[in-house]
């Protein structure tokens, strides 16, 4: 048997938390605690892979304790469990908590034991890349981003406020154009809308992810469907939701981070496999055969 | 409504000169064309200079001799110099409040409406009276429609901020729920998978004790047999199997517990009633409406009860209390900034139930106070907050000729007293509510 890694559950229900670990114990060395502070200094110490947390507990709510971590320990994989999803929670766990996936209570036990499986396995092969000096960032070469939108807003908006020597942003404002630019560039930043002339873009930005773990995606979006958007989480990697109407400061904010990313990824491959999803089938083949014909991973992974 | 100008009543009849003969008016007066009009306007280059009404008229002409003094003269003799003058660009109004300032009872003349000091036509008093009532008529048909109209649109947001509690409500107890459903699930699923294990243990105890009884094998076999066994027990006592199994149990059976009472309170919270004939009480609303209110409250506020030893059953609607006692105590969890205690204490004071409902939070700022309870007045974002949730706790106290009120405090947090009768007078009973 393989070594046991290191997990961390917490709930502030110790009855989900013997539950879990019963599920769990037999794979991993499971540590459950309804205490944040607890899991704050459980993860200091110890090499934790993955780390799933409630959304509602009293004194730190599920997003604080994931974005400590991810401050603590940003190697750990960080997953929510929680038994009700507002629209806010989830678009807080992605912006502050980056989240691998956004599970509901009930769960179902295989299910959770293999996206568990997916992140702790994920994290053993990159626990120890995610520290990347801001040295080596700075040989990483030029990021180019891809806004696909309808108005040309925010191209704008990030052309006043994003110094173009640092990254070359292009624009389509519709599905065609965009597809163009991205079979035929090296887009490493996407950002458009869950809606596209009246379209669902959802499913083409599972697809994308799916092909292309390397693309990050910024999404702004009107939705209110938690739903939806948690798929975008599990199925799309979203990196960062924009809720409309979209604040400039979030934006800039998201896009900076973004690019940040980009490089990390770039000196460090690997990492693009913390923000894999599941292929997409059907639809997805048609979309991926018109790409792939131009586009190279720039990763060389896929 | 657009403001019509007087012209459109004008008559436009030909005028007379101050040189007319009284005998020629006298004709005047009996022909067709004015037979419609009290007063014959007097001008001079169209200039108005006079009136004379058909009552000055005869009081001259019929006077004893009158027709044989005066047949020869010209009217400007007979004339009043002061006709009731409207300008012409009046409003009805204008012109009625002009005419009626003038005017003498009975009506013996007609206004003269001029452009310019220059004669326009003749209006009649009737004709502007009857105007002004059609006016008023259709002013009174628009606010009915309107008063219609806002009654229609009224209902509609009371019935959004019944969806809004409701979608509280909703998210609440999907929560409560599945919690328990995830940990319920998840153990059933552990239970079943030892229950293999378990399986084997049966299967190879059952083996052994029949080799044992019947002697159907030898002692090594035997042996071997007890040692499988025996690892078989080692394994679970060191998996805790069996520990652990009656722990999930006993979990599995509180969350279960956990559940119904989850659905009871959400019987007991949204029951269906419309009368007031109701004997309810009070402690069972508040308990029922904290049940649906866990998902707000939990976080970070924790809840004291300081219920009155005896408390009279109340008659009143109890989804209605409930809705109202959700309202303010979500209200006071989101008063509360970080951790801090909401305290609900009910009263027994004479004919009347009181709860009070206090809270260490913010407390309310001076400035809102006074609007607390007006309709769309909400300190919450655009899409949180209705505006509506307080006002209709307000009316609904109000249908169950109760009183509610608060006291706040910055910074120390605010308390609200809801007093209610424990009988509703008579005709409160067949009154529905909507």
């Amino acid at each position: 048997m393989n070594e046991r890694h290191n997990i961390l559950l917490i709930d502030d229900d110790e009855r989900i938390l013997r539950s879990l670990r019963a599920l769990l114990r037999s794979d991993y060395k499971v540590k459950v605690t309804t205490d944040p502070h607890e899991a704050i200094d459980y993860l200091k110490k110890n090499n934790v892979m993955a780390i799933v947390s409630d959304m509602r507990m009293p004194i730190m709510n599920g997003v604080e304790v994931l974005q400590q971590a991810m401050q603590v320990s940003p190697g750990t994989m960080r997953l929510l469990l929680t038994g009700y999803a507002d629209k806010e929670s989830v678009i807080d766990s992605v912006n502050h908590g980056e989240i691998y996936r956004y599970i509901n209570k009930p769960w179902d036990g295989d299910t959770l034991k293999a996206q568990i499986a997916e992140a702790v396995d994920v994290a053993v092969r990159t626990y120890h890349l995610v520290n990347i000096a801001e040295e080596e960032l700075k040989n990483a070469k030029k990021p180019v981003a891809l806004v696909l939108n309808e108005s040309r807003e925010l191209v704008d908006l990030l052309n006043a406020e994003i110094d173009d020597k640092n990254c070359e942003i292009l624009y389509a404002d519709n599905l065609e154009a965009g597809y163009e630019i991205l079979a035929n560039k090296p887009v490493d930043i996407l950002l458009t809308d869950t809606v596209l002339a009246d379209m669902d873009m959802t499913k083409s930005l599972k697809v994308l992810k799916s092909h292309y773990p390397e693309l990050i995606t910024i999404v702004t979006t009107s939705y209110q469907d938690s739903n939806l958007l948690i798929s975008l989480i599990n199925e799309g990697q979203v990196f960062r939701f924009l809720l409309k109407p979209i604040s400039k400061p979030m934006l800039i904010r998201s896009f900076i981070s973004a690019k940040t990313r980009v490089k990390q990824n770039e000196v460090n491959p690997q990492l693009t496999e913390r923000n894999k999803v599941k292929r997409q089938r059907e639809f997805g083949n048609k979309l991926i055969e018109r790409l792939t014909l131009k586009r190279r991973p720039r990763a060389g992974l896929f | 409504m657009k403001t019509e100008s007087i012209t459109t009543l004008a008559k436009r009849i030909a005028p007379i000169a101050p040189s007319t003969l009284i005998s020629k008016v006298a004709e005047y007066f009996l022909s067709d064309t004015y037979s419609e009009i009290l007063s014959l306007p007097v001008v001079v280059d169209d200039i108005l200079v006079g009136v004379i009404s058909r009552y000055d008229f005869m009081e001259v002409y019929l006077s004893r001799y009158g027709r044989d003094l005066y047949e020869r003269r010209p009217v400007s003799f007979i004339m009043g110099k002061s006709p009731i003058r409207v300008a012409h660009d009046l409003s009805y109004e204008e012109a009625s409040d002009m005419v009626t300032k003038q005017i003498t009872f009975p009506i013996k003349e007609d206004f003269i409406i001029t452009e310019n000091r220059k004669y326009y036509g003749i209006g009649v008093v009737l004709d502007l009276l009857k105007a002004m009532e059609d006016k008023l008529r259709n002013r009174q048909q628009e606010l009915d429609s309107a008063y219609q109209k806002l009654k229609q649109s009224q209902a509609q947001l009371v019935q959004t901020s019944k969806m809004a509690a409701l979608g509280t409500m909703v998210a609440g107890v999907a929560h409560e729920i599945n919690t328990p459903l995830g940990y319920v699930r998840n153990n059933l699923e552990i239970l079943q998978a030892s229950m293999g294990q378990v399986d084997e243990l049966y299967a190879g105890s059952q083996e052994l004790v029949k080799n044992v009884l019947y002697k159907a094998a030898n002692t090594e076999q035997i042996n071997n047999r007890a040692g499988n066994l025996a690892n078989m027990l080692d394994e679970l006592e060191e998996d805790e199997v069996i520990e652990e199994s009656h722990q999930l149990y006993k979990d599995s059976l509180y969350g279960i517990d956990r559940i119904s009472e989850i659905v009871m309170g959400l019987k007991n919270f949204s029951r269906l009633d419309r009368a007031m004939d109701e004997q309810i009480d009070i402690h069972q609303c508040i308990n029922s409406t904290l049940t649906i209110a866990k998902n707000v409250v939990k976080d970070k506020v924790k809840v004291e009860k300081n219920f009155a030893a005896e408390l009279s059953l109340v008659e009143c609607m109890p989804s209605r209390i409930n809705q109202v006692l959700l309202n303010i105590i979500t209200n006071a969890a989101q008063a509360i900034e970080n951790t801090g205690k909401i305290t609900i204490t009910t009263l027994q004071r004479g004919q009347f139930v009181l709860i009070k409902i206090k809270d260490n939070g913010s407390g309310i700022p001076l400035q809102v106070r006074d609007k607390i309870f007006d309709p769309f007045f909400t300190t919450k974002k655009v899409g949180d907050g209705t505006g509506l949730g307080m006002p209709i706790c307000h009316q609904i106290i109000e249908q169950h000729n109760g009183e509610i009120s608060f006291e706040t405090e910055i910074g120390s947090g605010t308390e609200f007293s809801i007093k209610l009768p424990i009988k509703q007078p008579k005709t409160a009973q067949v009154q529905v509510l909507q």
